[in-house]
């Protein structure tokens, strides 16, 4: 920092000055503002980015009432303005950080302290329906850019001393701000000095989306899943919160990280608790059917055609050798080439805007639905099987985790294909065998079922009623366990 | 001072571990074993064996109980001294290693006969040591959570091979005790060989969080073995006539084959591979007291060299020799022979022992 | 570590291939037919589908001569377009003249022994020599094997016949307390039929046969009347009918030993269904004497049943069940069950009960 010479700010504003001017080389938007003001007229220099700054706050809440002002001014502490968040500070250091996060830092001739105003206002989106996470019957606000409004997002729905804020910086370069929040009296102190210990070591130049903090902080990086649950709703933030989670809200980003999370809770959603309890209980098991399908249902294809085909009752097994009977290719290669196809449509719909987009879906629809079949290229049932199992990888209500399912079907395709059932079911144990040794912030990700929490059951593979969920999950470690009175029977 | 905090179990893992190793490979040819003996009053010999078992597993809680960080590879030491009780820990690790040999090749051969027939052996043998690999290197808590996972996803398994029933007739059970006690107390030594697994309390009672449930949890393990093992001998009676039943090597098998749904036939096929999940709660904890026993052995903490050294040689094995079934029976037998010591007649010796020298002790001190 | 799992996988896949059996490049048996040929040596014919659309027929026969069904097989691989399989086996047909020669065993074993066999084919012995039914053209039932399984299953729903598939052959057969029987199929002027049971004795060889008519007795016998069991009573005088379905039955076969013989006291309670009568009956008033009537004819029809497999010496319903069950030491003592049954004396009492006769008085 400033070659190690000055480290504060001196009495002389041109000695001031032209240290700034040193640093700040080739900074077109760093404006200088020479004012005079009081009575007598004294010397002073507003520096501030003109890029991050909000004009309107300058001009009418700053520039305005120093050039009316009427009184001496000896000392900065004099100055008198109508902006709520200020600060006094000497060392250069402090200075300099501020002015880059778009703060406006108040010289004085004479004066050996630097006023720093809070005049932050740069380029941001409206507050608007979560795009990836959209909901029929939660709120439609979602997440955005700012840390600030991101906290106050999470605020509006708890208003209550125990949600504790926590902010700190991560990254050399990006100086990112990240805030911790929690409620004292529910979050577990070692999990919480886990991730504090976690996010403090991470030494990089900047944290560009919360995905990437993400990825520093995680248990396991050599898992295909996800260990964090990424959200940009503020709903879903603080029912986590509320059980016992931690939600970090990255600046700049418009999703916040929560954890721990266990295996079981990327499948549920807050939308879940606003359902009726059947039929979100209906929806968990689909859920849970759809994880199955998307990740076995191409192999077991595979293995029954290449294996097992004694399991195929006989009319079936009649139509899927009529159906097979013209393609050239293995099942694993037909299985292999539907199922990239598919990938691929999906990845060229994503990046395209929404007008081309639709063009892709109808090409792929008819080029991979029928021509292909026509051509004889694939069959018809492994166009149905594609299909399902695309319908069934949608179905899960994380990205993250409906993405980590979609890559773990080409490695059991691939052992499907070289043994069968056994194959598959080996891949089945290696998945098992991950998952409960798998720990997100030290906490089991098989939970509640390895290890077996009973009572964590209630909302699991089912939602019971509300009324009965009294306690918070187990799996999250929280220190205070009810969380509501009997209040119903 | 707790020796194994880091990896402690809960009660429900413990029970889990104990059962899901004493449901294995044998039960597939159970029914057989008792039909040949004791006809169709071969039931009977189980719950006799059930009520052997649970005692036997007791008398090895109650020796455990009075040193209660020590696996039996840290009593033999403490009870008889370096040589001897070096001795008893080869034995306990030659116990377990034959037993992961049987399980093992077991496993193997009836995949390759019912499933994979074109498979060459050590592609299987190396499918089954990667599961087997990543979760016995991550130890005791791991493997207790593996084996509550398989008992949450075999719970259906069961209730298929009830499905059956409806086919059968009573009528094969009847009358009850036809040839009197004499088969059934006969019969009871496969039993209580069916039983085998608890055994391993010896190793994981020191890792159990609450340790006074131990017996209790002991008694609940012993008893989903005896339920299931009821269940699927029971069921084979009722379906196969009582002179056929002799005549199967894995009536359970033959039992699963007649079972078809209108979108699946052959069940027995899908039976079979998921039944590996069963195997595996049974080969696992073995394989796991074998490098646990030796990395205890040549003094090192980490049993992950060890582990990968064993799968290497069982791998290199299984390249060099395809047992055929009648060696996978011998290999069984062996087991059974050395299992009848190492679970019950050992575990009784040592209570009588250990309970006699701290007798001795306490007299010494007085 | 993570090198040697890549070092694995590439193993496992450059050596993978050459282990499967792909659905395309198999023949499935659907139907294996076993029948004599003129020099005593084995006929064995095989029913495979073919897919390829631009074939005429979408079946295939292959015809081999054999020692057992395995060795035929392997010559048929020369013949047939992949390898052949019978995991899929729908019928296991056997010709009535190699039944009656041979122990089944013999030539059913390899469908037993091989796990990867289908042991819930259909066993089924064919009236005549098996290239009647192999060469058979169906035109409304283009796969064979598909309208044969059919056939012998709508037969026996509607009890003309029975079905039995290989694993309760096998169990019945071994089963010292029980014989084991099994379906008639016939070819008749380019139909299937299926009708009467054919019956083996404790060899697995043929003996004799039911009746199609005798049928629905049989089932009664082994308490198999739902979902309707109908049958066709003649009145006395006139040349009426009378039809009724026995909906359901309660039944109780008491063993007991005396004098050296078993006795079978059997008895059952039919609830029926008229479902056609010819002639006028008053039902109001008649009702209790239709119904002994009805229960007499159907102890006549039941007795003439037990006769015959009497004198066949085979027990196919199971009697052996009941007498090892209950009269365990005596079972015990006999050689033969089969032998000692045919000196059994069996009492058969009925009683009908009519729950309904439709909407007619």
């Amino acid at each position: 920092m400033m070659n190690g010479i000055q480290q504060t700010v001196t009495h002389s504003l041109d000695m001031n000055e032209q240290t700034l001017r040193d640093y700040f080389t080739k900074t077109p938007d760093l404006i200088y503002c020479h004012l005079f003001i009081g009575e007598p007229k004294k010397r002073a220099l507003l520096i501030y980015l003109n890029t991050l700054v909000d004009k309107n706050s300058i001009n009418n809440n700053i520039i305005d009432p120093l050039l009316f002002e009427t009184k001496q001014i000896h000392t900065i502490a004099d100055i008198q303005l109508p902006i709520g968040s200020k600060s006094y500070t000497t060392k250069w250091e402090h200075v300099i950080q501020r002015v880059f996060q778009g703060e406006t830092a108040l010289f004085l001739d004479g004066d050996d302290h630097v006023l720093l105003l809070d005049t932050q206002g740069w380029p941001q989106r409206a507050i608007a329906e979560p795009q990836i996470e959209s909901s029929l019957k939660g709120s439609h606000q979602g997440f955005i850019e700012t840390c600030e409004k991101n906290i106050a997002l999470i605020r509006r729905y708890l208003p209550h001393q125990q949600l504790k804020i926590e902010e700190t910086t991560v990254g050399r370069r990006g100086h990112t701000p990240v805030a911790l929040l929690y409620l004292e009296d529910v979050a577990h102190p070692e999990v919480l000095q886990e991730l504090k210990d976690r996010i403090e070591q991470v030494d990089v130049d900047t944290i560009v989306n919360t995905g990437e903090l993400m990825q520093y902080i995680e248990d396991n990086p050599f898992s295909p899943f996800p260990q964090f649950l990424l959200t940009e709703r503020p709903d879903a933030a603080v029912s986590n919160l509320l059980q016992g989670r931690i939600v970090i809200v990255v600046d700049r980003s418009p999703s916040v990280m929560i954890g721990p999370m266990t295996f079981i809770t990327f499948f549920q959603t807050v939308d879940d608790y606003s359902t009726r309890w059947m039929i979100a209980s209906f929806l968990r098991l689909l859920r849970l059917l759809a994880f199955f399908m998307a990740i076995f249902l191409p192999s077991a294809y595979i293995a029954a055609l290449s294996f097992h085909y004694e399991i195929i009752p006989l009319n079936l097994l009649l139509t899927v050798g009529e159906s097979r009977e013209r393609v050239p290719l293995p099942p694993i290669l037909e299985a292999i080439l539907m199922e990239l196809a598919l990938e691929m449509l999906r990845e060229a719909g994503l990046r395209l805007p929404a007008p081309i987009g639709q063009t892709v879906g109808i090409v792929g629809g008819v080029v991979i639905g029928q021509a292909a079949v026509e051509a004889g290229i694939v069959s018809n049932i492994m166009v149905v099987i594609v299909s399902l199992t695309a319908i069934a990888s949608f179905i899960i209500p994380n990205p993250d985790m409906s993405e980590s399912i979609r890559l773990l079907r080409f490695p059991m395709m691939i052992a499907a294909s070289l043994f069968g059932l056994v194959g598959m079911v080996i891949g089945f144990m290696l998945i098992i065998g991950h998952l409960i040794s798998l720990e997100s912030l030290g906490t089991p990700a098989g939970s509640p079922f390895a290890p077996t929490r009973l009572r964590d059951w209630k909302d699991t593979l089912l939602r019971f009623p509300l009324w009965m969920m009294r306690t918070r999950p187990l799996s999250a470690r929280p220190t205070q366990l009810t969380r509501q009175k009997k209040f119903r029977k | 001072m707790k020796r194994y905090q880091f990896n402690e179990i809960t009660t429900m893992q413990y029970i889990f571990l104990i059962s899901g190793t004493q449901i294995g490979i044998g039960i597939l040819s159970l029914p057989a074993q008792l039909a040949d003996i004791a006809n169709t009053d071969g039931w009977i010999a189980i719950v006799i064996g059930w009520i052997i078992s649970i005692i036997a597993s007791t008398i090895i809680i109650k020796t455990m109980e009075k040193h209660q960080q020590d696996t039996i590879f840290d009593l033999s030491r403490r009870y008889f001294g370096r040589t001897f009780g070096t001795f008893i820990h080869i034995a306990f690790v030659a116990y377990a290693l034959l037993a992961s040999i049987t399980v093992v090749f077991t496993a193997i051969h009836i995949t390759q006969v019912w499933i994979l027939p074109n498979t060459p052996n050590y592609l299987i043998m190396m499918l089954f040591m990667l599961p087997g690999f990543f979760i016995t290197k991550n130890g005791v808590r791991i493997l207790g959570r593996y084996a509550e996972v398989v008992f949450y996803l075999t719970l259906w398994m069961p209730i298929l091979i009830a499905v059956p029933l409806q086919k059968g007739t009573i009528l094969h059970m009847l009358p009850m005790l036809k040839e009197g006690w004499a088969p059934i107390i006969q019969a009871v030594k496969t039993t209580v060989l069916s039983f085998l697994g608890f055994e391993l309390a010896f190793v994981f009672y020191p890792f159990l969080k609450e340790k006074k449930h131990a017996v209790k949890a002991m008694v609940i393990a012993n008893s989903i073995s005896a339920l299931t093992f009821l269940l699927i001998t029971i069921t084979c009676f009722i379906f196969f006539s009582p002179d056929e039943t002799p005549l199967l090597i894995w009536p359970t098998l033959s039992l699963l084959k007649t079972i078809e749904f209108p979108f699946i036939e052959r069940f027995e096929v899908i039976f079979l591979s998921f039944y590996l999940f069963v195997m595996s709660t049974t080969g696992i904890p073995y394989i796991f007291t074998t490098v646990f026993g030796i990395s205890q052995l040549i003094g090192k903490k980490d049993h992950t060299i060890v582990l990968l050294v064993a799968v290497c040689i069982f791998i290199f094995t299984s390249f060099l020799y395809n047992p055929s079934f009648f060696h996978v029976q011998t290999l069984g037998s062996w087991w059974e022979k050395y299992g009848l010591w190492g679970a019950y007649f050992f575990p009784i010796g040592l209570f009588i022992y250990t309970s006699i020298a701290r007798w001795f002790q306490r007299g010494k001190k007085k | 570590m993570k090198k040697c799992i890549y070092a694995i996988l590439c193993f496992f896949i450059t050596t993978g291939c050459g282990m499967k059996t792909q659905l395309d490049e198999l023949t499935l048996a659907l139907t294996v037919g076993l029948d004599e040929g003129k020099n005593g040596n084995l006929l064995i014919y095989s029913i495979s589908p073919v897919f390829n659309k631009e074939a005429k027929n979408i079946y295939e026969v292959i015809r081999t001569v054999g020692m057992t069904p395995r060795d035929g097989r392997s010559k048929a691989n020369a013949f047939a377009s992949g390898k052949i399989v019978g995991g899929k086996a729908q019928n296991i047909i056997v010709s009535k003249t190699l039944a009656k020669k041979h122990d089944m065993f013999s030539y059913l074993d390899v469908f037993y022994r091989d796990p990867k066999n289908s042991t819930t084919a259909n066993f089924i012995v064919f009236d005549g020599p098996l290239k009647d039914l192999m060469y058979v053209r169906l035109n409304d039932k283009p796969r064979l094997s598909v309208a044969i399984r059919d056939v012998i299953l709508t037969a026996h729903v509607s009890k003309q016949t029975t079905k039995i598939n290989m694993l309760d052959f096998r169990r019945l057969s071994l089963d010292r307390a029980q014989t084991s029987f099994a379906p008639i199929l016939k070819v008749h002027k380019g139909d299937l039929i299926a009708g009467g049971i054919a019956l083996f004795n404790e060899q697995r060889k043929y003996v004799g046969s039911l009746l199609q008519k005798e049928s629905p007795y049989f089932a009664i016998l082994k308490k198999n009347v739902k979902p309707a069991t109908s049958l066709t009573f003649q009145t006395k005088k006139q040349k009426e009918y009378v039809s009724i379905s026995v909906e359901h039955g309660d039944f109780s076969y008491k063993p007991s030993f005396r004098n050296g013989a078993f006795h079978f006291d059997v008895r059952m309670k039919l609830g029926v269904i008229v479902t056609e009568s010819t002639t006028y009956i008053d039902m109001k008033k008649e009702k209790k004497k239709v119904e002994k009537w009805l229960a007499k004819e159907i102890q006549k029809q039941l007795e003439s049943v037990v006769k015959k497999i009497q004198k066949y010496e085979v027990d196919p319903v199971g009697f052996g069940l009941y007498a090892r069950a209950y009269e365990y030491k005596q079972f015990q003592k006999q050689k033969s069950w089969p032998k000692a049954f045919a000196k059994a004396k069996i009492d058969i009492h009925p009683t009908v009960e009519i729950i309904s006769y439709g909407v007619l008085q």
